[in-house]
């Protein structure tokens, strides 16, 4: 190894911590569970209240559960289940590629009422 | 020529190997897109020991065979991508005087954020940017471990040349 | 109000004025319900001639009014009629068309005469029902109460009808989300504001299903049935709940093409979110800048 390579390898190191500093910033709080299948938006459901959402797409099913803050895939029959492999995560976002769904937390602020 | 052809030809029947066992036995860490890649390993001794162009055809024809024999289309152009970005990345490493750890280090970075860009526009979906740092470190973590390998392989390779 | 309701607001003394708001709701519930026996409402259907206490008098007023407005799509004497399907008891069925044609012909809020405070409900057996404009009469009138104990920021939901006072405690804008028909939990889009109500009406609240078909409880004054009118939702958006209660059924009976002609014609400040059945989202002008939105939807200009 010589002095270009741990430039090289510096370089990432210090890009990566950049997006993870970055990402720790990040606001968490009053935080929204978003999915989507594309880009389509499916729905959005605020994070602090527990429930499970089945989400059927053409390439097959993926069970999204909201639980005490966290969100995460019960099951899927997708053939990596890389999605419910995941576990929990209470930021970021999951994604099921071969279903093309994304679930994402962001910071979208819940509403003080819904009128309905 | 004939030993040249020779030469791609057992390359890449051992990075379809490899590919293949990485199929059957995934090392999986838990985080979508992360895997060790030892394919990449005859892809990087390629790029030393028979060039910038056999590597590339070696690489590309593993990433078509894997894709129709264990992938679908989506699978295919996610590994399209990576094997892309990260052959550019590591010829022009290799051009830059970097070492076999070093290109590896920055080719293993680059395929990640090759599969990660197609994942983006395939999903049409920001949320992805999440993983890029860790995608960053993983891909770094793993070129430098295939680069490790295939510097003790360039080096018996270039001593039996030598004799 | 078989619902429940829920208060938020910020004033010098916040214990007491809810308890006044509390009670003035309680109070406008036990005056106006059309089931509740001992109600003005009900001794009115009952008796066709009583005199109403000064809050009952001023909602049928208003209900009157919105009935000439809306041209009768706001009817306050649908009641023989919706007790027909079956809403009131939640006893469902589907009448026989005679059945609904006798129904309708009681619902005739023109004659109802007012004399001072004695109100004479002038065909036999005529029956009102408040309710589609109890609640934001509610939330109005309890807005004006606060404002007057000095209260400067409130939030009343009285069952999903919306109405605030000022902004948010922290000075910021209230959040409204407006509830998406086709899943229970996810919005239409949210709606930053102040001093306004969002009254949302749908047959998607109440419905029942017989033989395949499925009916819903905002019933056309025009010929007694569940009003088919492409719509599965209206919003309204106003400084008034009132006529937010009032206009929000009034337009969804109306359907898209009437309710923005009417929205273009009455200039009587308010906004609306219309949803179609087939998916189309529609904002008037007013709401633009304060509208958000996962789903496309298009501004509607005057």
């Amino acid at each position: 190894m010589n002095k270009r390579d741990f430039i090289a390898i510096g370089a990432v190191l210090i890009l990566s911590a950049i997006g993870f500093l970055f990402f720790a910033f990040q606001p968490k709080g009053g935080a929204s569970v978003k999915i989507s299948i594309n880009s389509d938006v499916q729905g959005t459901y605020p994070l602090n209240e527990n429930r499970t959402i089945n989400i059927k797409t053409d390439g097959g099913f993926n069970t999204v559960v909201i639980k005490d803050g966290s969100v995460f895939i019960k099951d899927a029959d997708c053939p990596d289940k890389y999605c419910v492999k995941q576990g929990k995560i209470n930021s970021g976002s999951i994604i099921c590629l071969p279903h093309r769904m994304t679930v994402e937390i962001t910071d979208q602020q819940q509403p003080d009422a819904v009128a309905r | 020529m004939a030993k040249r052809i020779a030469s791609i030809s057992v390359f890449t029947a051992l990075a379809l190997i490899f590919s293949y066992i990485e199929a059957i036995l995934p090392f999986n860490f838990g985080i979508p897109g992360v895997k060790l890649g030892i394919a990449n390993i005859v892809v990087v001794v390629a790029l030393y020991q028979l060039g910038a162009k056999e590597a590339i055809g070696i690489s590309l024809i593993r990433v078509f065979i894997i894709g129709l024999l264990f992938g679908n289309i989506l699978s295919l152009i996610y590994s399209l991508s990576g094997a892309v970005l990260s052959l550019i990345g590591m010829m022009i490493c290799k051009h830059l005087k970097l070492s076999v750890i070093g290109v590896s280090a920055i080719g293993g970075v680059l395929h990640n954020t090759g599969q990660l860009i197609a994942a983006a526009i395939l999903l049409q979906s920001g949320a992805l940017i999440y993983y890029f740092p860790v995608l960053l470190i993983s891909g770094l973590i793993t070129g430098i471990l295939i680069g490790i390998v295939s510097f003790s392989i360039n080096r018996v390779l270039d001593r039996k040349k030598a004799v | 109000m078989d619902t429940y309701m829920s208060l938020t607001l910020n004033g010098n003394n916040p214990e007491n004025s809810i308890k006044k708001a509390e009670a003035f709701i309680k109070k406008l519930d036990r005056l106006l319900s059309a089931h509740d026996k001992s109600s003005e409402i009900f001794k009115l259907n009952n008796s066709g001639r009583k005199s109403l206490s000064p809050d009952s008098l001023s909602v049928l007023k208003s209900a009157l009014k919105y009935y000439r407005l809306t041209d009768g799509a706001f009817n306050p004497a649908m009641l023989p009629v919706t007790t027909l399907w079956g809403f009131p008891d939640k006893k469902y069925r589907v009448p026989d068309s005679s059945e609904v044609l006798k129904a309708l012909k009681l619902a005739k809020p023109e004659e109802i005469k007012i004399n001072g405070s004695t109100v004479k409900l002038g065909v036999i057996d005529m029956k009102l029902d408040l309710g589609g404009i109890a609640k934001g009469y509610a939330s109005q009138k309890t807005i004006e109460l606060l404002k007057k104990e000095k209260v400067d920021s409130a939030l009343i939901n009285l069952g999903g009808n919306i109405q605030t006072l000022g902004k948010k405690p922290d000075g910021s804008l209230w959040t409204v989300a407006v509830e998406n028909p086709n899943k229970n939990s996810s919005y239409l889009g949210q709606l930053k504001i102040s001093d306004k109500a969002v009254i949302t009406s749908g047959g998607y609240e109440r419905y029942f299903k017989k033989n395949g078909k499925t009916y819903h409880h905002i019933i056309d004054p025009e010929n007694g049935y569940p009003a088919v009118s492409g719509l599965k939702s209206v919003t309204i958006i106003s400084d008034n709940g009132i006529q937010a209660d009032a206009l929000s059924t009034a337009l969804f009976v109306m359907g898209r093409e009437k309710a923005v002609e009417f929205w273009k014609t009455s200039k009587s400040g308010f906004d609306f979110i219309l949803y179609t059945d087939n998916g189309k989202l529609l904002i008037s002008e007013g709401i633009e800048n304060s509208f958000y939105s996962d789903l496309d939807y298009e501004v509607i200009n005057e």
